[in-house]
């Protein structure tokens, strides 16, 4: 029984050895290589062999190999030993191979990125020389790879033969991490990000530098047209706010203007023409009409003044100009004009432009008080939206005249060219100017939609240049104008004004010249007024601004009770700042204050006679 | 009493077995599973060889060859994995 057993178990280990040793002949050399197969299948021999042995012997079929089979035996540790070595030097060689594959794919990789970078990129040792550089170094510098190998890195970019100053690798050498520093590169004609990354070993030794120039040329022009956009629309801004500040100053002063030159005029009617009083009056009225013109100036820079555009050649008010330009530059200075022979047409007011080219006129004389050379020419020029975008002006595409004014001063410095429009900014001696000229200039072309230009550096003169819009249309002829004497009346006027001075003037004047006045204190209290009189009364003379209900409302009012009633307006804004508002209808008559005795009479008349 | 062969086996097998640990230990052992526990239970028959010649013959003499049954059951299922492994392995490579 036990000899069976013992049989049976060896049976099965020569079986289960025979089957391992078949499998082990099919593993695919992929797996195993012939060496390891040859080991493995020796192993499993023996044992196919000694378990047959003890079959033979345990079964007592023969006893013919007389134990030979345990010295066989003895073999299998060693070629077993002998395999799984074979197979380890083979798996070892395996991943030893693929470690190296993958090294190479990297290698590749990190080769690829490198060349593929836009940006030039240099490999350096510690002694700024150039290990490596990539494609984008090649193109910008237009030196071989090979070329560049061996050179320093500050002779490549700076054509230098020392590092330059602020240089980004001799700082990384001193602090140990990676620093960047923007620098103009003069040898590719940019301005660059250069960053320099150290690479260190596994003892932090530094082994290579990466040496990256990242080109911001162009973004740093973006960024610098941003900045000057930003400049010209705070200074577009600043203008426009002091503009408005100028314009409500000047309607304010002229509601007192209207007072003191009425109040002298109803006192210069008076007097006897041999009283002694009647020259201090006329003082009083000059004085006004100096101060009326400051304030015409301030509305002028503010662009609330009235103009009267036309179609007009440009050369023929620069030609008509000439000689007083001559007169008011003086003798040291000559004056030369280089007009186009381009025959075109703006929509001007010729005396506002006039009085632009003698504001310019003037401005270049004080700057050339040793004498110098006023030159001005006119051009035909066509501004694009990449420039009107550049210069953030508001204006629309399309042709312009430009007139250019340049003289051979002292020039200016760039803060003093950024505030010369605003109005009694001035750089002259006291007395000596205004300050308003140029806010003029500004007012008047802003108001010929067009803009104004300057070019400026001490020491090298001024340019001034002065784009209007050019239009299509032929020039009318002008006739002149003729201004009939003022006459009274015995109508029947309602005066709605707020302010009490210029209402108790006004009222004096006509009462003066026939008409019976009904006041009013304000749009309300004019249309009660209206209401207890509107069979006696003939004319309504409204100002725009009131309390309560401004001028238009009140008329608005008082048309319902009487549609056909006539109505003049008044106010310290212009017209034009009115009609922009939206308070007025097109077709209204309109006095702009101060309101002269004269002017008030000849509207009145010319409203009631109609 | 034991013979002179069968001690040189055991002696054989533990020499191995000293050198398996040093080549794993410096190379990692390759995936060979099944194997070594054949070879564990062969050296366990090399060992059982050795006593039953001191101590209770037959008791030891079938776990010995015990032993080398199963050792060959092993090294057949190790076989068999092996190409299992390469041929899915391939399956993979195709795919």
């Amino acid at each position: 029984m036990y000899e069976n057993i013992i049989v049976g178990l060896d049976l099965i280990a020569t079986i289960a050895f025979g089957v391992a040793l078949l499998f082990a002949v099919r593993i695919p050399r992929s797996i195993m290589d012939q060496p390891s197969k040859t080991f493995l299948a020796l192993c499993l021999g023996i044992y196919v062999f000694v378990g047959l042995s003890n079959i033979l012997e345990h079964g007592q079929i023969t006893d013919c190999l007389d134990h030979y089979e345990d010295y066989v035996e003895i073999f299998f540790p060693l070629f077993f030993l002998f395999f799984i070595y074979s197979v380890i030097t083979k798996q070892e060689l395996n991943s030893r191979k693929l470690a190296e594959k993958a090294a190479r794919h990297a290698l590749k990789d990190w080769e690829d990125i490198f060349q593929a970078s836009g940006n030039p990129t240099l490999i350096l040792d510690a002694e700024h020389d150039v290990i490596s550089a990539n494609r984008a170094t090649v193109g910008a510098t237009g030196k071989s790879k090979e070329a560049l190998v061996g050179m320093k890195c500050y002779e490549i970019m700076h054509g230098t033969d020392q590092p330059p100053e602020g240089c980004p690798m001799e700082k990384m050498l001193i602090s140990g991490h990676c620093e960047t520093v923007e620098m103009e590169v003069e040898a590719l004609g940019s301005v660059f990000l250069v960053s320099c990354t150290p690479m260190l070993d596994d003892e932090g030794n530094l082994q290579k530098v990466i040496h990256i120039a990242t080109d911001i040329t162009e973004s740093k022009q973006v960024e610098e047209e941003k900045k000057t956009l930003e400049d010209q629309l705070r200074q577009a801004q600043k203008m426009e706010a002091v503009g408005r500040l100028a314009g409500g100053i000047a309607h304010d002063f002229n509601n007192i203007l209207t007072a003191i030159i009425g109040y002298s005029n109803m006192l210069q009617m008076k007097m006897a023409e041999d009283d002694p009083l009647l020259t201090d009056v006329e003082q009083i009225l000059s004085s006004s009409q100096k101060a009326a013109r400051l304030t015409q100036s301030l509305l002028a820079f503010s662009r609330q003044q009235i103009i009267h555009p036309k179609p007009v050649r440009l050369n023929e008010i620069v030609v008509s100009v000439e000689k007083l330009l001559l007169r008011l530059i003086g003798e040291h200075i000559e004056l030369k004009t280089n007009l186009t022979d381009k025959n075109f047409t703006i929509m001007a007011d010729s005396g506002q432009i006039e009085q632009v080219m003698m504001n310019l006129a003037t401005n270049a004389r004080d700057a050339m008080s040793e004498g110098g050379m006023l030159t001005i020419s006119t051009e035909l020029v066509e501004l694009d939206k990449q420039f009107i975008k550049t210069h953030a002006y508001d204006v629309k595409p399309g042709m312009y005249s430009l007139i250019c004014f340049t003289d051979t001063g002292e020039g200016m410095d760039e803060d003093t060219r950024k505030r010369i429009f605003e109005p009694f900014f001035t750089t002259k001696e006291l007395g000596r100017g205004t300050g308003l000229g140029l806010a003029i200039i500004y007012g008047i072309v802003k108001q010929h939609n067009g803009f104004v230009d300057v070019y400026s550096k001490p020491g090298e003169g001024t340019t001034f240049k002065i784009y209007l819009p050019i239009i299509k249309s032929a020039i009318a002829e002008t006739k002149a104008e003729i201004i009939p004497p003022p006459r009274g009346g015995t109508e029947t006027v309602l005066v709605a004004e707020d302010d009490e001075v210029v209402r108790t003037i006004t009222k004096a004047i006509l009462d003066r010249f026939g008409y019976k006045v009904i006041e009013a204190v304000d749009g309300e209290d004019a249309v009660i007024r209206f209401k207890e009189n509107k069979d006696k009364i003939d004319l309504v003379i409204l100002d725009v601004i009131m309390p309560k209900k401004n001028g238009k409302m009140a008329y608005d009012d008082i048309k319902k009770l009487w549609p056909e009633i006539k109505a003049i307006f008044t106010s310290g804004y212009t017209k034009d700042f009115v009609d922009k508002k939206g308070i007025l209808e097109e077709g209204i008559n309109f006095i702009p204050k101060p309101i002269s005795a004269n002017e008030l009479l000849r509207k009145m008349r010319e409203v009631l006679d109609k | 009493m034991f013979q002179e062969n069968e001690v040189l086996n055991l002696i054989l097998a533990l020499i191995s077995i000293l050198m398996f640990a040093f080549i794993f230990k410096k190379m990692g052992p390759p995936r060979l599973r099944l194997l070594y526990i054949g070879f564990i239970f062969i050296l366990c028959g090399y060992l059982f060889t050795v006593i039953e010649g001191v101590i209770w013959l037959e008791f030891f003499n079938l776990l010995e060859h015990l032993c080398y049954a199963i050792s060959g059951i092993l090294f057949a299922a190790g076989c068999l994995s092996i190409i299992r492994h390469s041929t899915s392995e391939q399956a993979k490579n195709n795919v």
